[in-house]
Order: structure tokens, then C-alpha cells, then sequence
């Protein structure tokens, strides 16, 4: 199965990780721009248009997160994936919040990272188990009126892939164990993901900055 | 010469405000010293200044040498007062030495109380452990001053003869005391704010030494045996270790006494079996409780089970997945190594039943284990909670 060729903007101030990064992305992976602050990344993804923009969340002028908005006025097609190392929950979210498609740790294998690339150019949302780890946690109590019950409860079936992805399978073991197909199980997650973004319950942030274990 | 007004640590003979005046403004310490004798002698000013000064004037941080011992200065000064105080005495122009006491009780009464009432408006007092402790001498000396003021009130009542020199007297001191207070109130309110911005300024930079120690001792020693690390394996062992432990030290505040809750003890289990094993443990948990017997119990069945993918599965990464329910508290541990037969397991080994399924099971828990030959293994492990969150 030949993949499409993909461009992928780098946005990050570590200069080892970055290039080891492009050392390990398969060639159907290009890298065509990196920045390494937010004043930077604006300007240049606005001007290549790439499929994917790799963003750490934690860049030396900004939050990762105040990039999404400013291209994405203009650049409504460029999706972003949020990386990081390990930063508190509250930025994770807020990022996710901003409009990212996903959130991977730095730790991820070259090769998940490269089909999570696909996946988030595919539009399609990209979880680690830390964010379905953390979504279960935040949906997980039945408020006792919620004002939107669409975005504030996860359905059973939606329950169910993010408890899996949390324990560390990955979509094709999910779809196999629930006998769904892998389109299903990313049309789930990206549901999940709309209500991440979309949902006030709890106040999410908020919430997430006191969860202080991540 | 220093710009504040400060009692003087350095150059003391009872409280140091002679030593601390001379230090502000430049004149000799003995000089001033014999001004406020003169003062003594006039109907006791100078004793009622000293003291109100003494109780408002705050003392020197410095804790450097005393220059001068002054014993020899103290009895010279202390011979010129009495000696002073008799030839006023004799000559009948001093007051009776009942009216001065009371007098002095009072105003010094008077200044500690009103010292108390005005110190905790000066705002740097916020942290609760000082308040509470604060707050106790608060009361001491509140009560102190009240005492003296009752002293100077009964010493005064004793000596009813003195009746028509008392008022003279207090007012007197009184005009004297509140001149003195009005003139360097203003510079000793100032030395109090320097002298709480400072010890502000001093807690910050003991921070930064405590923070700059802590990297010293941890990451920048993990980075040098990085460097120095001969295999792959090695070097990412000692990074993720090092990565959890600046973690839980930069977000997990409330539990750095050790693993006195579920997600302490969990973080602490994934770091030791990743140093021990040479593996992966991507520990997933965003809510914590406190210990219990039944979390304990999970907790170590958990390590059993994570050691035992790390020796027998093959695979380089294990995943843990904590859940806390409001009933009960699940651990998934996964990995996605060779897996095994249940049924060929061999009866000597007795890991998993002992270590993990009894211990489960004293607390009503249930351990079980969904595994495929070539194609991994994960263990589910729960315990009902006794009480939710």
C-alpha cells in the first residue's frame, strides 16, 4: 500500500530532537520547514502550506497553542499534532482545545509517529493513551445537569475505544477486539476529539491544570 | 553609616538604639548615649524614649562581630546617671521615683500594645505557618503590654501622694514619646518594609539555590552518565528515570514524602522495574487517592505483574493504565511480547497466583489474565474501593 507523499512543517526549539526526527520519518514523510519559536512558525507555515504541522507545546516565546489560531484564519486545511515531553495537563488540553488533531509524547516510535502524521492529514484525530487516559477521567463522573448531553457524555462505543487506547492498543488491535473496522474506530476518536475541543464541562482547562499527575 | 533606622546588633549596650541612632546618622554612640541620659534627667524622658524606641525600632538582620564588648561604657554611663540622678534628687528638681515608674510602665505598656496592634498590617506576613506561630507571641506580648499598662495603673494608685505630680509627668512624657514617634515613624516604617523586602528577596534566592541544587544533583548528573553510557539501552534507562523523577518533582507536589498515595507508588514501581529491567513502562494515571490497605495491595500486585512482563514477555515497552472508578480501581498492565499458554505455565511458578491473585483476593479483588501465544498478554487487576472519592 503506497502512502501519499505528506509536507510537514517542524515547530520546535530542540534542535537534537528535530534532527533526529528527520532522520527517522519514512521518505513518504517531507519535511519541508522547521521553526523554532512561535514568532517564526506563523509566518513560514502560512507560506508553505503544509499537510501537518509537528508542535511542541512548549516553545521558548509562546504556548504551542497560541500558533493554531493565528494560521489557522488564513490556512484552514493545515492540521496540527501536538508533541511533547512532559508538560502539565493543562497545556496538553489547551492545545487540543486551540484546534490541534492530536496529542503524541516525544517517546513515540518513528514509525507510529509517521502513521499518526497520515492519520491527522487524513483528518482524523490522533490519541495517545495519556489523552484517552485523561479523557475517561474528565467524562467520567455523569454531571448532575449537563447542559449539553451531545458534548458532555461519551457514548458506550466511545467509552470503550478510548479505555483501549488508554491500556496501550493501538487502532487495529481495537478494531479486531470490538469487530469493527479501523474507519469506525478513527471515526470515534475523532467524535471524542470534537467534544474534547468543543465541551465546557468541568471548565477542561481549568480542570486540567488541577490534575497535577501526568 | 547605614540609610536605615535599625536596632544595632553590632554595637548593643542593652537594646541597641543608641548604637543603631549613632549608625543612622553618623554621630558617636557615646555622645548619643549621654543625650539620652540628659534625658533621664529631665523627668525621665530619656528612659520613656529609649524604651518606646527599643519596641519599635526593628533589630539589625546583620549578624556580624559586636566592636564593642562596652562593659567598661556601661558602667561609665550607668555611674553618670545615678550620679546625675542624686544631684537631682538632692537639689528636689527630679520627680518622685514612684510617679517616673508608673509613668514608664505605662508608656512602655502603652508601646508594646500599640506595636502589636500595627504589625500585622504590614502585609508580608502571608504564609500560614507564620501566622499561626505569629500569632502566638501576638498574644504574648499583648498580654505583656497589658500588664505593664496595669502595673503603671496600680504602681500609681499605690503612691496616692503623688497625685498632683503624676498628670505633669505623664504628659510630659507622653508630648516627648509622641514627638519622637511622629519624627521617626515615618524612617521606621520604611526599615520595617526594606526589612521584609529583603527577607522576601533572601527566600527568593534561597529557592534559587534549592532549585539549582536539585538540577545539579539530579539532571546533570544523569546527563554526564549518559554521555559516558556504552549501549543504547543503558542511556535510555537513566533519561526516562531521570524524565519521571524531574516530573513528579516539577507537577506532583503533594506527594513528594514518598508513596503515600496510589500514583506516587505507581511512579515509583514504573522507575525502579525500568532501572532494574532495561524497559519501557508508559504509566498512564491522571487521578490519585491516598493509600489504603486495598490500593496497597494493588499496588504491589501491579509491580508483580509489570516485573513479570518485564521478564518474560520479550517486548521493550509495557503499558500501565490506572483507573480510578468511584467503586473500584483497575491497573491494566499490557505489553505486546510472545505470550503464553496459561496451561503450560509451570507449576513452580508461583508468581502470579501467590503474588497477585491472593493478595487480590484478601481484599475481594480479582486479577485476570487474557494472554495469546505470540501476540501478548494483558492482566487486568481490580479492587473495589471502600470508600469513593
Amino acid at each position: 500500500m503506497s502512502r501519499p507523499l505528506r509536507q510537514v512543517v517542524l515547530v520546535d526549539d530542540h534542535a537534537i530532537f528535530v534532527a533526529g526526527l528527520r532522520a527517522g520519518l519514512p521518505p513518504d514523510i517531507e519535511v519541508v520547514g522547521e521553526a523554532a519559536t512561535a514568532e517564526d512558525a506563523i509566518p513560514l507555515i502560512r507560506s508553505l502550506d503544509p499537510d501537518v504541522v509537528l508542535l511542541d507545546i512548549h516553545l521558548p516565546d509562546a504556548g504551542g497553542f497560541s500558533v493554531i489560531p493565528a494560521v489557522h484564519a488564513e490556512r484552514p486545511a493545515v492540521r496540527f499534532l501536538a508533541l511533547s515531553v512532559s508538560d502539565s495537563a493543562e497545556d496538553v488540553i489547551a492545545t487540543i482545545r486551540a484546534g490541534a488533531r492530536g496529542y503524541v509524547t516525544k517517546s513515540i516510535a518513528p514509525a507510529d509517529l509517521a502513521a499518526a502524521i497520515h492519520r491527522i492529514a487524513d483528518g482524523d484525530a490522533v490519541f495517545s493513551p495519556w489523552l484517552a487516559g485523561f479523557v475517561l477521567d474528565a467524562f467520567s463522573d455523569r454531571p448532575e445537569a449537563s447542559s449539553d448531553p451531545e458534548l458532555d457524555l461519551l457514548t458506550g462505543r466511545e467509552h470503550e475505544v478510548m479505555l483501549l487506547i488508554a491500556r496501550g492498543y493501538l487502532y487495529k488491535d481495537i478494531a479486531a477486539r470490538l469487530h469493527i473496522s479501523v474507519r469506525t474506530v478513527e471515526t470515534h476518536v475523532s467524535n471524542v476529539l470534537r467534544k474534547l475541543q468543543l465541551s465546557n464541562r468541568n471548565e477542561l482547562t481549568h480542570w486540567a491544570a488541577r490534575r497535577r499527575i501526568i | 553609616m547605614s540609610r536605615r533606622l535599625l536596632r544595632s546588633r553590632r554595637d548593643q549596650l542593652a537594646f541597641g538604639v543608641c548604637g543603631g541612632l549613632a549608625e543612622r546618622t553618623g554621630i558617636d554612640a557615646g555622645i548619643v548615649r549621654l543625650a539620652f541620659i540628659a534625658m533621664f534627667w529631665l523627668g525621665g524622658v530619656g528612659l520613656l524614649v529609649y524604651a518606646f524606641l527599643a519596641v519599635l525600632m526593628p533589630e539589625s538582620g546583620e549578624s556580624t562581630e559586636r566592636v564593642r564588648a562596652g562593659w567598661a561604657e556601661a558602667v561609665a554611663l550607668g555611674a553618670i546617671a545615678l550620679a546625675g540622678l542624686f544631684a537631682m534628687a538632692a537639689t528636689g528638681l527630679l520627680l518622685a521615683p514612684g510617679v517616673l515608674a508608673a509613668s514608664a510602665l505605662l508608656l512602655g505598656g502603652g508601646a508594646v500594645v500599640v506595636r502589636q496592634l500595627l504589625t500585622p498590617s504590614d502585609g508580608k506576613r502571608s504564609s500560614a505557618d507564620w501566622r499561626s506561630t505569629l500569632g502566638e507571641t501576638d498574644g504574648v506580648r499583648i498580654t505583656i503590654g497589658g500588664l505593664l499598662v496595669a502595673g503603671g495603673v496600680a504602681l500609681f494608685i499605690l503612691g496616692a501622694g503623688d497625685l498632683r505630680a503624676f498628670p505633669g509627668a505623664l504628659a510630659a512624657g507622653t508630648v516627648v514619646a509622641t514627638g519622637f514617634a511622629l519624627l521617626v515613624g515615618p524612617r521606621v516604617a520604611r526599615a520595617r518594609a526594606e526589612a521584609a523586602h529583603e527577607r522576601t528577596e533572601r527566600a527568593r534566592t534561597d529557592e534559587r539555590m534549592r532549585v539549582a541544587a536539585r538540577l545539579h544533583d539530579s539532571v546533570l548528573q544523569t546527563l554526564a552518565l549518559v554521555q559516558r553510557a556504552d549501549d543504547a539501552a543503558t542511556a535510555r534507562a537513566q533519561a526516562r528515570r531521570q524524565e519521571r523523577e524531574l516530573r513528579s518533582w516539577l507537577y506532583d507536589e503533594e506527594s513528594q514524602d514518598g508513596p503515600d498515595t496510589l500514583a506516587s507508588a505507581m511512579s515509583a514501581i514504573a522507575t525502579d522495574v525500568e532501572t532494574g529491567y532495561g524497559i519501557v513502562v508508559e504509566l498512564v494515571q491522571h487521578r490519585d487517592t491516598p493509600f489504603d490497605p486495598a490500593l496497597s495491595a494493588l499496588a504491589d500486585a501491579a509491580r508483580e505483574t509489570i516485573v513479570n512482563a518485564a521478564k518474560h514477555s520479550g517486548a521493550e515497552t509495557v503499558s500501565v493504565f490506572v483507573q480510578l472508578a468511584e467503586r473500584e480501581a483497575v491497573i491494566f498492565v499490557r505489553d505486546e511480547g510472545r505470550g503464553f499458554d496459561p496451561a503450560i505455565v509451570p507449576t513452580d511458578r508461583h508468581g502470579l497466583r501467590d503474588s497477585v491473585v491472593r493478595r487480590l483476593a484478601e481484599h475481594d479483588g480479582t486479577a485476570r489474565v487474557t494472554t495469546t501465544e505470540g501476540q501478548g498478554t494483558e492482566v487486568e487487576l481490580h479492587v473495589p474501593r471502600m470508600s469513593s472519592t
